[in-house]
């Protein structure tokens, strides 16, 4: 678990509390309750380990608050979902409603029947007949004989396991074992039925009917339920209030909607106490997103993203292409120049085989030529014939053949030297950049500027080592500047010395983090200090650093679309909370959002908030009216590119 | 009203809850052998032949006793129930453990069930105990009515004993190791195999405070010497049955609430 998870309250519980004032009987009443384990006891199995426990005096220390002060309270009728992460105490909480555990402190007193559903078929002997143990576990779940003779068939029927009654359970699937428990548990129809991610057992079809049983007990029986769930939809969907408990802390109390919203946002994720509270007021702002500021671009996998983003740019058909491998990052920052001198898109390939969906755009872009960056380790030649039979005939394919980074990003700048005089385009800029390798983020940043300005990327050998070939080709007359990616550790001063001997002036360029670098570059690349630029940030590409693969071959789709990249890792609060300020600091300059990846790298409040930072500095801006309020939520989950995109496609229609 | 209502409840919960527990360890106890329930009569029988084959033979003293057989199987049965019930209760919170940590369930259930599974066992076993009584010839009387009393002071001592180890056991697993070594000692201290006769007479003296040696006397006299106990042997017996399981007790119910943060 990270360290820095934030406990405090957000909002005001007590307020919650106190608020929570109506007629409904009081069902479950946790007050105050403390929960401590002493962890050295539980270790403690012999009178030995006692003695040398007892002479070192650990006996009575390391206790571990597992709940610290929790309190609330549920009415009947209520459904009741506990939310937290692993270990934050939600288990220890429902095993103290359903009496298993005694509270250290507080007290917690019940009001009723209760069924806990909490880990079904403890009970359960595997050398039992299934017959055997419906009665033996309805026994232990205190059911007289009489009622479990009365609803066997019942049971029977929703665990469907008429067929093998009277056979030993360690024959049977778990899934099966899990359906008996489940029928067995909820053939009663309690007054608090608790529910301990018993759901997610069994297959689709039986967590459907589990869930309906449950949802049938409350509509018809206005039963009580407790629910502890990681999974927040199903929380959202069957509950109507819900607290969230993080590390035996009470976090936030209140309406099952709000406190999903804010657990799915900050749950878990970490980061200061500031950022969280940034990024906490602006997930209960009430702005309103327009449908139009946001759109997503997602491709099955990094290939179709690459393929997607090239057919958005429009390539000429019958130019060049470049083909570079998926999985090695560097090859395709260095690719981004040589892209923009050639007017080629990048296209990714697996290593041992081209993915369909690339041989289409390959096929349809008819290149008369195929750049191929890397060896045969890099790509197979199997890649390379499948790309020339997608290609149209005649067409050539031309090998870079190297299978290490970084003599590769000095083979292309040889190769794209070359390729510029023959061609007769405008060659490499007169700007160098060198790079370490975990500098990937600060890379897809520029790119861009690589991509506009022709920019080649050099890579240093390992801490502060530079091969003399690339020492020799940035100083060998073609370059005049230099721009240092990493620290003098990486990249030593001595280094920068010797290229201002040889003319080339160089300039460092580091950040405090991460996204903090992100945003240095994108000033520098929106100034005009580089020599030509003129990108804006009207559109800002959001990549999650999770997954910069989909943002590999992105630089000529941000150059033509004047977009600039914004790194973000939506885990990370502190992340969230820089690119929110971010935004609002550009104060209206940022005028459309384009998240990178699926819904698994941006969830829907990602997005949503993120549009908000957009949409309030559009309106402090005076560029947007406030009266977006009839306007849907933004609803961005597409991966159809086309039809959501629409922003960028309005600056394509311009050029 | 409504609170002895409840308790009737409850107690008629747990009732049911012991006897299902009863038998499953009854099905899972003879599942798949052939033999199955006579087991439980030829054990002690077969011991009975090895024990008096043993004595008679070889350590010549099994003549000194009228009915030497008789006498072997009478204690021995009746001090295997002590041995096996006591033994079978101290791991019964300790196997229950999954169990206590997920239902909420009255923890002592668990050791009165072994108790009353092996008294289930030693039911079955007297059959033996009619068997030899048919081979020697020796007519029962209507002492053995007094049968009920011996086996409700059993119970109770044995179920005293059950709950102390058990609840013992979850704080000190030492506990399963020493009291194998306890009953091995305790069988040998006990005149189940030789007369008492034949302890020098410090040892017969300390037998006084044996309580297994007051239950196995108890069984011989109603069983094959015909004679009925005295009240101040009925009374002692009682006392140390009761004794025992207020202990017993006593120390489970101060200890139960701690037993889920040790299992």
């Amino acid at each position: 678990m990270p360290e820095n998870i934030n406990t405090t309250p957000l909002g005001d519980i007590e307020r919650e509390l106190a608020a929570a004032v109506d007629d409904r009987p009081v069902m479950v009443d946790v007050d105050h309750v403390s929960m401590v384990f002493n962890m050295a006891s539980q270790q403690l199995n012999s009178l030995k380990e006692y003695a040398i426990a007892l002479a070192k005096r650990e006996l009575m220390f390391k206790e571990f608050r597992a709940l610290d002060g929790v309190s609330f309270t549920v009415r009947k009728g209520d459904v009741f979902g506990i939310l937290g992460t692993n270990g934050s105490g939600k288990s220890t909480m429902l095993k103290i409603i359903a009496g298993v555990l005694e509270p250290t402190e507080g007290t917690c007193s019940i009001n009723g029947s209760i069924a806990p559903l909490i880990e079904l078929g403890a009970g359960f002997d595997m050398e039992l007949t299934a017959r055997e143990n419906i009665f033996l576990n309805g026994a232990l779940l205190g059911y007289s004989k009489k009622f479990i003779q009365q609803h066997f068939d019942e049971i029977v029927d929703f665990a469907e396991v008429e067929k093998f009654l009277d056979m030993p359970m360690k024959n049977y699937s778990s899934g099966m074992v899990a359906r008996i428990a489940f029928a067995i548990a909820t053939v009663i129809v309690p007054e608090i039925l608790i529910v301990d991610e018993v759901l997610s057992v069994g297959d689709f079809m039986f967590q459907q009917k589990c869930e309906r049983r449950i949802t049938q007990l409350i509509k018809e029986h206005d039963v009580t339920v407790l629910i502890v769930s990681h999974n927040n939809d199903q929380i959202e969907r069957l509950c109507n209030k819900a607290i969230w408990i993080e590390k035996g802390h009470t976090r936030m109390m209140g309406s099952a909607a709000d406190v999903c919203r804010a657990y799915r946002v900050l749950g878990g994720h970490v980061g200061s106490a500031e950022s969280e509270a940034a990024v906490f007021s602006m997930l209960n702002s009430p702005t309103r997103v327009p449908d139009e500021l946001v759109s997503s671009v997602a491709g099955e996998s990094r290939y179709g993203t690459a393929v997607k983003i090239a057919e958005k740019c429009r390539f000429a058909q019958g130019g060049s292409l470049i083909l570079a491998s998926g999985d090695f990052s560097l090859p395709c920052m260095s690719a981004q120049g040589l892209s923009g001198m050639l007017d080629a898109p990048v296209l990714l390939s697996k290593h041992e085989s081209l993915p369909d969906v690339v041989a289409q755009e390959i096929a349809s872009l008819a290149p008369h030529r195929i750049v191929v960056l890397g060896g045969e380790d890099v790509l197979s030649s199997e890649v390379a014939e499948q790309a020339k039979d997608a290609a149209r005939d005649g067409c050539a394919i031309e090998r870079i053949d190297c299978n290490e980074s970084v003599e590769l990003a000095r083979l292309i700048f040889d190769f794209g030297k070359r390729a510029a005089e023959e061609d007769g385009v405008s060659g490499w800029s007169k700007l160098a950049i060198i790079a370490h390798h975990d500098c990937l983020g600060d890379l897809i940043t520029l790119s861009p500027l690589l991509f506009n300005q022709h920019i080649p990327v050099f890579y240093i050998r390992e801490l502060g080592v530079i091969d003399d070939a690339t020492a020799a080709s940035i100083q060998g007359g073609d370059f005049t500047d230099l721009l240092v990616l990493g620290v003098d550790k990486h990249i030593p001063d001595t280094f920068l010395a010797a290229c201002a001997a040889h003319g080339v002036k160089s300039e460092r360029l580091i950040g405090k983090n991460p996204y903090d670098a992100n945003e240095k570059i994108n000033d520098l690349i929106t100034s005009g200090q580089v020599e030509g630029a003129r990108l804006t940030i009207d559109n800002l590409i959001v990549s999650s650093v999770w997954n910069p693969a989909d943002a590999f071959a992105a630089g000529a789709w941000a150059a033509k679309t004047d977009s600039a990249f914004l790194l973000e890792d939506p885990q990370n609060l502190d992340s969230v909370a820089h690119a929110i300020s971010y935004i609002k600091k550009k104060g209206g300059s940022v005028k459309h959002l384009t998240f990178l990846g699926d819904s698994s790298q941006f969830g829907r409040l990602d997005k949503e908030m993120l549009g908000k930072a957009v949409q309030e500095a559009l309106v402090d801006a005076g560029l947007a009216d406030t009266g977006a309020e009839d306007a849907q939520p933004a609803e961005t989950e597409s991966t159809d590119f086309t039809s959501t995109d629409a922003a960028s496609a309005n600056t394509q229609e311009n050029e | 009203m409504a609170q002895t209502a409840s308790t009737k409840a409850t107690l008629k919960r747990n009732w049911f809850t012991i006897t299902s527990l009863v038998s499953k360890d009854f099905k899972l106890k003879y599942r798949r052998s052939v033999l199955g329930v006579l087991w439980s009569v030829l054990n002690p029988l077969l011991m009975m032949c090895v024990l008096a084959a043993v004595f008679t033979n070889v350590l010549k003293f099994g003549d000194d006793v009228q009915n030497f057989p008789m006498y072997l199987i009478l204690g021995n049965v009746l001090f295997s129930l002590m041995a096996d019930s006591t033994s079978s209760a101290m791991g019964s919170i300790l196997e229950s453990a999954p169990l206590i940590k997920k239902v909420r369930v009255s923890k002592m259930i668990f050791p009165l069930e072994k108790v009353l599974f092996t008294l289930v066992n030693f039911a079955i076993s007297l059959i033996a105990v009619v068997i030899v009584m048919l081979f020697f010839r020796i007519p029962p009387t209507v002492n053995l009515l007094a049968m009920p009393i011996l086996l409700v002071f059993m119970l109770l001592f044995c179920a005293g004993l059950g709950m102390l180890l058990s609840s013992l056991a979850v704080f000190f697993r030492d506990v399963c190791h020493l009291w194998g070594v306890v009953i091995t000692a305790w069988t040998y201290a006990t005149p189940l195999f030789y007369p008492v006769g034949l302890l020098p007479d410090w040892m017969q003296a300390a037998e006084a405070f044996n309580p297994m040696y007051h239950y196995v006397c108890y069984f011989r006299d109603i069983a094959m010497y015909n004679t009925v106990p005295g009240l101040t042997e009925n009374l002692i017996c009682l006392g140390m049955a009761a004794i025992t399981f207020a202990i017993g007790f006593a120390v489970f119910k101060a200890t139960e609430k701690k037993f889920i943060l040790y299992v």
